[in-house]
């Protein structure tokens, strides 16, 4: 017993003995050429096969027992470096890298041989880097490079709708997917109506989806993690670059401050309007003055820092949409508007925190005006947020990182304004709501041998509800019994166990099999149940009466790299479980709705499918082929009779081929084809008349399907020589969007000949057919 | 509001749309009993319609149901309709509307029995019915340019709601319910209103033109079903909700909606 006894305390202290021996090796890793932190860059010693990852600041660590070893550090794009270092004493060590391009004046991603694949070790599974040089190599409607056009592009990401910003994630709602722009969530992160996403690429440094087995600091959205990076700016020296296309321009500036920091800022604004009222005036002769419709948004970044262990960032973002006609006296606006405040400190060379502040905000207007009287609608959402978060290098097998999250929401539904001669004449309200989400979280990456590594993790999660509120009570068929009137303070909490989990057991050197389970749950949602994304959105939290809505999701995976991590392949099954999930009954209405909670219905619904990815990033042909199988389905209360049906983005065959090929370092070419199954709608299964009317009669919900949807997009850039001597760089984007003009089905209606109510008709309607367009793109 | 207001987006996103009607094959399920009517205190005939669903697109106007027993009645009296064409079913001219009263129509067909039930609210006058020159047309470019008007007193005690349609006089052939309006009395209850502008743009009357105007007393019950069918009628939008069937007031297993309402109807001269 007491040998026993001795044993497990040996090896107790073990670690710490061994810890006590080791060389922490830490820094920070950039690009050589603006100074840009490098995120999931490598840092390795081949001869202990031992290895760190940079983290989302660019920050390393990597311990190993005292000796001499070569490092090498490395990166995709990157020429790779490789350091002879004495590990005897903790050694800082900022280590900068070289991009291919700037060796080679073009795009081509090279392979690094020295690098590891993530593909094959990390633990990481569901999860898609994207690379924005691969972006800006799609063809874009338009010719405007979209990062969001891009993530749909991927397996087990869909869309509804030509040309939408809105995604879905594994059978999960376009409200499921959190979209966090340094760190601060973009509550609508379209323009124009979804044509275009809210992100300006001459501002994004980096994005990653997480697809499944979300790690447990985040929380908060069921279905999707889409964590995007503005860039913190150049360094080393003063750039500008900058655009013309036909829907809009951009403008992006940075610098050095100092030697210690940097800023980047980047703005765009449309003028479809200012081309269309041209063009009417000069065709028709029509009179658009006063008419205005158009977006901007701004992007803003700086960081300074203050000494080796102490560095700030702050970043904020504004964009907005306006829609003016003074003739018809409408002013219509609406927009996102974030800050994020961030102080990095290394409390040690094994332990990095950083704690943020961040606001957003979205909010909209209606300001209508005829003659005497007006009518004024608005509506906000806002949150504060504070979060701590730390990562402890403890060793080369094990990582841990936790932290906490406090998140205070605001949101006004709505009130409307009607007003006569400026006067009021009536106000309509529908109350404030307020809450607090918190969570505290720890995961674990822990190697466990050279085959098997895992990762592992807690969120607990918790929704307070905050009075003054009144609350409709509801019986069991949804009418309000009572109404409820709530003081001050908390007045209802729900909490949630998250556990995350993934492992990765290496096979060999290019094949690893993974596997991961994620529990989520979502406090906040949109009501939605149109077709398009509105800038009208109202979200709501749980209440007393709505649970929060959860998922359960497992996945498991196989990862192959091919001929030297040249081709990277991964094949995922998937099956996800929500509960608690919400739907709209039949004519809900959501707009201005006081007792909106009485027009919800609650189920549960389901998703599962297998995709499929084929990617090859390095070499002059880069690009990769995406193939979904899947279905989402939901059980609903008095909706469908009660039986399962489909959700909206049941598309169950996906198929996406994205391909590249640089002719040579000035000229390149790029295409994209698309095909899935049609989106899933309701058709009419009869009729009757009733005095004149063809009155539409429906059986089940979802259906039937609108016709398949396919799509080639094809794109060619010309760039302008690059030498040494020659800082500007130019080039030129010509885009065909839909080459084969196919008009596909955005929705299909049925309507019956005016006053003839026995003449009934289906009429397709299709937006965008083929769309040239060229782009103007110039840098320094 | 909010309706002109996703109007006006829809109508900036299909602009840059293409249209065009498509051939489709539609599932046909079985087919369902539909029983309809709208019954009112004018002097005129009154019927009931009882048919059979048919394929949403196609020629095919109504499938009849012939032969069926239809019945309608108050505490005090039952009324037989009579088959005067197929699946038609008149009220015979000798009815005497009370009303406040429970309508219940019962319509037996093929085995089976359906029942509705509608309360008989009384109607309003119409006062005051005079014409104006509409605010929106180019007095230059038409003669038809005038609208109607009218005022009427709303009745006391919420619950109420009102269908009103003008017309030209001799044109109501093959006219359709969406061409009238509703509004139900949640804002409006007891008050004295005034101003009622009933006419559509594109039904304007020109000089020597007879307008007909006409308000029903249906219920908000009724509104509601009214309002489904807009919402379901005039689809295309990209903001449109999910379809979804409009309600029915037939129990027993049929669809359709039965509507019986004491009316007003008169008639102006336009110089």
């Amino acid at each position: 017993m007491r040998q026993i006894f001795y044993y497990v305390l040996l090896l107790a202290i073990l670690p710490m003995v061994c810890t006590a021996q080791n060389i922490t090796l830490s820094g920070q890793i950039s690009d050589e050429s603006t100074g840009e932190d490098l995120i999931g860059a490598t840092v390795y010693i081949p001869e202990l096969e031992i290895g760190a990852v940079s983290n989302t600041y660019g920050f390393y660590s990597l311990t190993a027992p005292s000796g001499t070893y070569q490092v090498v550090f490395s990166y995709l794009g990157y020429t790779s470096t490789s350091q002879e270092i004495k590990f005897d004493k903790n050694i800082n060590l900022n280590i900068s890298l070289r991009s291919d391009y700037e060796i080679a004046g073009e795009v081509v991603i090279t392979a690094a041989a020295e690098e590891e694949s993530q593909n094959v070790e990390s633990t990481e599974m569901s999860v898609i880097d994207v690379n924005i040089e691969t972006v800006k190599k799609i063809p874009a409607l338009f010719g405007e490079i979209d990062i969001i056009k891009a993530i749909q592009l991927l397996p087990g990401v869909k869309t509804v709708g030509e040309g939408s910003s809105g995604f879905y994630v594994r059978g999960g709602n376009a409200d499921q997917n959190l979209v966090l722009l340094d760190e601060a969530p973009i509550y609508n992160a379209s323009h124009m109506l979804g044509f275009f996403s809210s992100f300006n690429p001459d501002a994004i440094k980096d994005m990653k989806l997480y697809k499944g087995a979300i790690p447990s600091h985040y929380g908060g959205r069921l279905s999707s993690v889409l964590d995007i990076r503005m860039k913190e700016g150049n360094a080393k020296r003063f750039g500008a670059s900058g655009g013309i296309g036909t829907i809009m321009s951009r403008l992006a500036v940075e610098a050095p401050i100092g030697d210690r920091g940097s800023f980047m800022v980047a703005g765009r604004r449309s003028y479809l309007d200012l081309l269309a009222k041209a063009y009417l005036s000069a065709t028709k002769g029509d009179d658009l003055d006063g008419n205005a419709f158009y977006f901007y948004d701004l992007n803003a970044k700086t960081n300074y820092r203050l000494n080796e262990n102490n560095r700030l960032f702050l970043s904020g973002y504004f964009g907005r949409d306006v829609l003016d006609s003074k003739n018809e006296g409408i002013r219509v606006e609406w927009g996102n508007t974030t800050a994020t405040a961030r102080w990095n400190h290394i409390f040690s060379p094994k332990l990095f925190s950083n704690l943020t502040y961040y606001y957003s905000n979205y909010d909209y207007f209606l300001d209508f005006k005829e003659e005497i009287s007006r009518f004024k609608w608005d509506a906000r959402l806002k949150e504060h947020s504070l979060k701590s978060d730390f990562g402890a290098f403890l060793n080369p097998k094990n990582t841990v990182r936790f932290g906490l999250h406090v998140i205070q929401h605001e949101i006004l539904p709505g009130t409307v304004l009607s007003l006569e001669n400026n006067e009021l004449l009536e106000e309509f309200k529908i109350q404030k709501s307020r809450s607090y989400e918190s969570a505290i979280y720890a995961g674990h990456e822990w190697t466990v041998s050279d085959k098997l590594k895992i990762d592992y993790g807690l969120r607990y999660s918790l929704l307070h509800n905050i009075g003054p509120q009144e609350v409709f009570k509801l019986n069991e068929t949804y009418n309000v019994v009572d109404t409820i009137h709530h003081g001050s303070g908390v007045f209802n909490t729900h909490q949630n166990f998250e556990p995350r989990f993934g492992a990765r057991y290496k096979v060999n050197e290019s094949l690893s099999l993974k596997a991961s389970y994620n529990r989520t749950a979502q406090y906040i949602q949109l009501a939605s149940n149109g077709n398009s994304a509105t800038p009208f959105d109202i979200w709501f939290t749980s209440s007393e009466q709505i649970k929060p809505q959860k998922a359960d999701q497992f996945a498991i995976g196989i990862f192959k790299n091919l001929r030297d991590n040249m081709f990277e392949l991964s094949v995922e099954l998937y099956y996800k479980k929500f509960e608690d999930a919400i739907d709209f009954k039949d004519h809900a209405q959501l707009l201005l709705n006081k007792n909106l909670e009485g027009d919800l219905r609650i189920g549960e619904a389901r998703a599962y499918g297998i995709e499929l990815l084929v990617k090859k990033e390095k070499g002059r042909f880069s690009g990769w082929f995406g193939y979904t199988y899947s279905k989402a389905e939901k059980k609903i209360d008095e909706i469908n009779n009660g039986h399962w049906y489909n959700a909206k983005y049941d598309k169950p065959h996906d198929l996406s081929i994205v391909a590249s090929y640089d002719i040579s370092k000035r000229f390149s070419l790029g295409s994209n084809f698309v095909y899935s199954t049609g989106s899933a709608v309701t058709f009419p299964t009869g009729r009757y008349e009733f005095l004149g009317v063809a009155v539409p009669v429906y059986s089940e919900r979802n259906g039937a399907r609108l016709p398949d949807y396919h799509r080639l997009d094809l794109s060619a850039t010309l760039r302008s020589r690059k030498n040494e001597s020659r800082r500007l760089q130019t080039e030129w984007v010509f885009s065909f969007y839909n080459v084969y003009n196919r008009k596909n089905a955005f929705s299909i209606d049925f309507k019956q000949e005016k006053e003839a109510p026995y003449k009934t008709f289906a009429e397709k309607t299709s937006v965008f057919s083929f769309v040239p367009s060229f782009t103007f793109n110039a840098k320094f | 509001m909010k309706y002109l207001i996703l109007a006006t987006f829809s109508i900036l996103i299909l602009s840059s749309c293409f249209r065009e009607r498509i051939d489709i094959d539609l599932n046909e399920e079985n087919k369902k009993f539909v029983v309809t009517g709208f019954i009112s205190t004018l002097d005129e005939t009154q019927f009931i319609k009882v048919s059979k669903t048919v394929n949403y697109l196609g020629s095919l106007g109504i499938d009849p149901v012939t032969g069926a027993n239809v019945t309608l009645n108050t505490n005090m009296n039952t009324y037989t309709l009579a088959e005067t064409e197929p699946g038609t079913y008149e009220l015979p001219t000798s009815w005497d509307p009370v009303l406040g009263a429970d309508y219940t129509l019962r319509v037996e067909a093929e085995g089976e029995s359906f029942t509705s039930v509608h309360k008989l609210r009384p109607c309003p006058e119409i006062e005051n019915l005079r014409q104006q020159i509409d605010d929106d047309v180019d007095e230059e470019d038409s003669t038809f340019i005038y609208q109607t008007l009218f005022d009427f007193q709303e009745i006391p005690g919420e619950g109420d709601a009102y269908y009103g349609i003008d017309y030209k006089k001799g044109h109501i052939a093959g006219d359709s319910l969406l061409n009238g309006g509703f509004t139900n009395d949640e804002f409006i209850d007891g008050q004295y209103i005034e101003d009622v502008e009933l006419t559509e743009d594109d039904r304007l009357y020109q000089i020597g033109d007879t307008a007909v105007v006409e308000i029903y007393s249906i219920g908000n019950q009724t509104q509601k079903f009214l309002v489904d069918i807009e919402l379901e009628v005039y689809r295309g939008g990209p903001f449109d909700p999910p379809p979804a069937n409009v309600r029915t007031n037939i129990s027993g297993g049929a669809i359709g909606y039965f509507i019986i309402a004491d009316a007003r109807r008169e008639e102006i001269v336009i110089r």
